[in-house]
């Protein structure tokens, strides 16, 4: 009786964890659509900081309620940019200098914290993110700290000081910005995503944005930090 | 985009759930077979017990991520786990035991180019069990229980996440007494269905994970013999 009852759990058993095999898949995600091309035209280099990075940006903290404000808004943007990365492929980290930087955000009236002689930055638009390649574009150019120093700051963002009191427009240039000193070179083709190269509508990174930046940091990359 | 047809396909596969209450019988049945050859009731005992130990999981999922991009894997690393316990006899060689135990470990990414932290995990699981001693030394214990999984990242994939996760789990274990303390040690083996909010999100599809537990501990009887 007490055998019979053992066999017939231990058949049991057998039945079930063959069934139970069959469901031992992980928990899978398909491949997203919708992104867009994220490499640096011309040259058409692929650049992220890699994942588990900690991106370090200096924002300029000149005297008066300027320097409040890009801070609000860089910390807007961090937190907006920190839903495109499910799987910790960076996190943006303020810095308490430029020497211990490797992003300076600054308005484009002035100062800067980092000397760009070499790299000037042109274009128009009332943001914009300043990076120059070496002669082999194998790697960025470092700028120096203003007043001497060497750095690994080798991105200077710059917000035009003509938005200071737009608040909302001020945060959406300066996520913008971040967005292509996080990697991605080129602008959407969608007017809807964050990273249209016109007149910015949404506040924070479209689905199409976040599909594409983490794309970005999931492809091999040409340059490195 | 294919937000739609992919949570209408997460909601499709949900019947599979009963692959856990297969395995949930897995564990269930040698302990009523041994249950059913053992004698009435006994003098209740009671134990209390505390346990620690390693654990090691399989990945809490693969993300396919984009066209020409790579797959990224996240796993729990192996690391420390610690739990408490109580058992009461309910027959000659069975307890009926309430289990609540946690593990805190890093949960690595992986796409094949880089491997990273992606998150720092709190795992808190509790389960109630039946342990079945088998000789005098050896014992078996499942059941079933809830987990849940909890990260520190702000915006990280487990964003959101409020599920608690249902699991079947199941163990063997050696044990001895010493004075008046029982010193054991024990392999235990949890699998659960996962998914969170991105995966739905993305049309993605929920997944078993695995999780082992070696643990070693010591019980106190509060009434009776150990």
């Amino acid at each position: 009786m007490r055998a019979s009852a053992a066999r017939r759990g231990l058949s049991l058993a057998l039945l079930v964890a063959v069934s139970a095999a069959g469901a031992c898949d992980s928990p899978t995600v398909p491949e997203r659509s919708g992104g867009y091309d994220f490499s640096l035209p011309g040259p058409d280099l692929v650049f992220h900081w890699g994942p588990g990075a900690h991106v370090r940006v200096f924002v300029s903290d000149e005297p008066g309620g300027r320097a409040a404000a890009l801070a609000d808004a860089f910390d807007a943007a961090t937190a907006a940019w920190a839903t495109a990365a499910p799987f910790g492929e960076f996190t943006i980290r303020r810095a308490t200098s430029a020497a211990a930087a490797d992003v300076v955000m600054a308005w484009a009236d002035g100062p800067f914290p980092v000397q760009t002689a070499e790299c000037l930055p042109s274009g128009g638009g009332l943001g914009l993110t300043t990076f120059c390649l070496t002669a082999d574009n194998e790697d960025f150019v470092r700028f120096p700290v203003s007043g001497g120093g060497q750095s690994d700051v080798f991105f200077l963002v710059t917000i035009s000081a003509s938005i200071v009191d737009d608040q909302a427009l001020l945060r959406r240039l300066v996520t913008h910005e971040l967005g292509h000193a996080l990697g991605l070179f080129r602008h959407s083709p969608n007017p809807g995503d964050l990273m249209f190269g016109g007149e910015l509508i949404p506040d924070l990174p479209t689905e199409a944005d976040r599909a594409t930046i983490f794309a970005l940091y999931h492809s091999p990359r040409d340059l490195r930090p | 985009m294919s937000s739609s047809p992919g949570r209408a396909r997460a909601r499709r596969r949900r019947p599979a759930t009963p692959g856990l209450l297969a395995a949930l019988s897995l564990v269930a049945a040698p302990a009523w077979a041994q249950a059913a050859g053992t004698p009435g009731p006994v003098e209740r005992t009671y134990h209390v017990a505390v346990r620690v130990g390693v654990a090691v999981s399989s990945p809490l999922v693969e993300d396919s991520v984009a066209p020409g991009a790579s797959v990224v894997t996240a796993s729990p690393d192996v690391g420390p786990t610690a739990g408490v316990s109580a058992w009461v006899s309910l027959r000659e060689r069975m307890d009926l035991e309430v289990e609540l135990g946690w593990s805190g470990v890093d949960l690595g990414g992986d796409d094949g180019m880089a491997e990273w932290t992606v998150d720092e995990l709190g795992i808190v699981h509790g389960a109630v069990l039946l342990r079945v001693r088998a000789t005098s030394g050896l014992y078996g214990r499942g059941g079933l229980g809830f987990i849940r999984y909890t990260g520190d990242r702000a915006g990280g994939f487990l964003r959101d996440d409020a599920q608690i996760h249902p699991y079947v789990t199941a163990g063997l274990g050696a044990h001895t007494s010493v004075g008046r303390f029982l010193l054991f040690a024990e392999a235990n083996a949890q699998a659960h269905r996962f998914s969170f909010l991105a995966l739905r999100e993305a049309g993605g599809r929920r997944g078993v994970v695995w999780r082992g537990l070696v643990q070693a501990g010591a019980a106190l009887p509060l009434g009776g013999a150990p």
